[in-house]
């Protein structure tokens, strides 16, 4: 089925429409909020929230708007309202459960594993703005222009956000990566 | 814009002429290493992804097909109510009719009428009992109220 097929079919209320939006994007949007977020059931939760706006909202679509970058966009607002909401309580950080990385680790799977949890720790640790386009770019796969256009930013702001998330990181991970 | 940034072009393939940027590439340090950076860094990102089960996916589909029904669950409810409160009337209407129609004995449906009549007066009675003993307590706060123990 066609996206455009899929948009009709949601804004004509057609209860299948739903079953196809979620196979199509379920994975990727659960990819994205994992890395943006870093832990399991409150990216459950948001994946919920964000498809539940994607229907309550597609009334409101535009055509001009390509549909996945309209949904990342719905799925990084609703990351950025949990974020806001864990802010106030302070508890972001003690949720994560990331291992440390241990140096004499004997199977290089592991270690591969725990370079990751380092690499997304230090995702999850970038300020907001940085972390979306970061994410955007590199998880969703969307364009400078396209993330621009979600963020209604010009593509120099994208690309300067991108380039502090990337030196931050590159701080953070020297010897790691 | 910094013809740096455009390394974030460059590596994720958005350059209409990437072989322009290749030869400031080669002549800039800080772009070698921030592509070797990237490349590394991607890597590890795609290391793992988390798995989500199928069991996820129904139980989301399952959610998300609450919105468009709920018209219909309201309906349902709203069949419910109405059926519940005919047959909480049905027998009072019953009985009313079977009262005019099989009435054969009307004495004791006199009789039931009196005792009926008679609740209900109960029913007044208790009810201007308690309005006269609420105006009888407040009469005494009002006295109270102006008495010299406040």
């Amino acid at each position: 089925m066609s996206e455009q097929k899929i948009i009709y079919d949601l804004q004509q209320q057609k209860h299948s429409a739903i079953d196809v939006l979620i196979d199509m994007y379920h994975e990727r949007i659960f990819q994205f909020l994992w890395k943006y977020i870093g832990n399991f059931h409150d990216t459950e939760d948001l994946v919920q929230e964000t498809f539940l706006r994607v229907i309550k909202n597609i009334h409101r679509y535009e055509d001009r708007e390509i549909f996945s970058a309209w949904i990342y966009k719905i799925a990084s607002n609703a990351a950025k309202d949990y974020l806001r909401k864990k802010k106030r309580t302070q508890q972001r950080l003690q949720n994560l459960s990331l291992p440390k990385l241990s140096s004499k680790n004997p199977c290089q799977e592991a270690a591969k594993r725990e370079i990751h949890n380092h690499v997304l720790r230090s995702v999850q640790e970038l300020p907001l703005d940085q972390r979306e386009v970061f994410l955007m770019r590199e998880e969703a796969g969307l364009t400078f222009k396209e993330i621009s256009q979600i963020l209604d930013i010009s593509i120099n702001t994208a690309l300067g956000r991108m380039h502090y998330a990337v030196e931050k990181l590159r701080k953070k991970l020297e010897g790691i990566v | 814009m910094n013809e740096c940034q455009q390394i974030y072009l460059y590596f994720y393939g958005e350059l209409k002429t990437p072989e322009k940027f290749s030869k400031h590439l080669q002549s800039c340090s800080f772009c070698q290493n921030q592509l070797a950076f990237l490349q590394k860094m991607s890597k590890a990102m795609d290391f793992e992804k988390v798995q989500n089960s199928e069991i996820t996916k129904i139980k989301f589909k399952q959610r998300f097909s609450s919105p468009y029904n709920k018209s219909n669950k309201q309906l349902f409810v709203a069949a419910v109510i109405i059926l519940c409160s005919f047959i909480a009337i049905l027998p009072f209407n019953y009985s009313q009719q079977s009262a005019v129609k099989y009435s054969d004995n009307i004495d004791k449906d006199i009789s039931e009428l009196r005792h009926k009549i008679k609740n209900l007066s109960q029913r007044k009675f208790s009810k201007h009992f308690h309005n006269k003993s609420l105006t009888k307590i407040k009469n005494k706060i009002a006295k109270l109220k102006t008495s010299k123990i406040w």
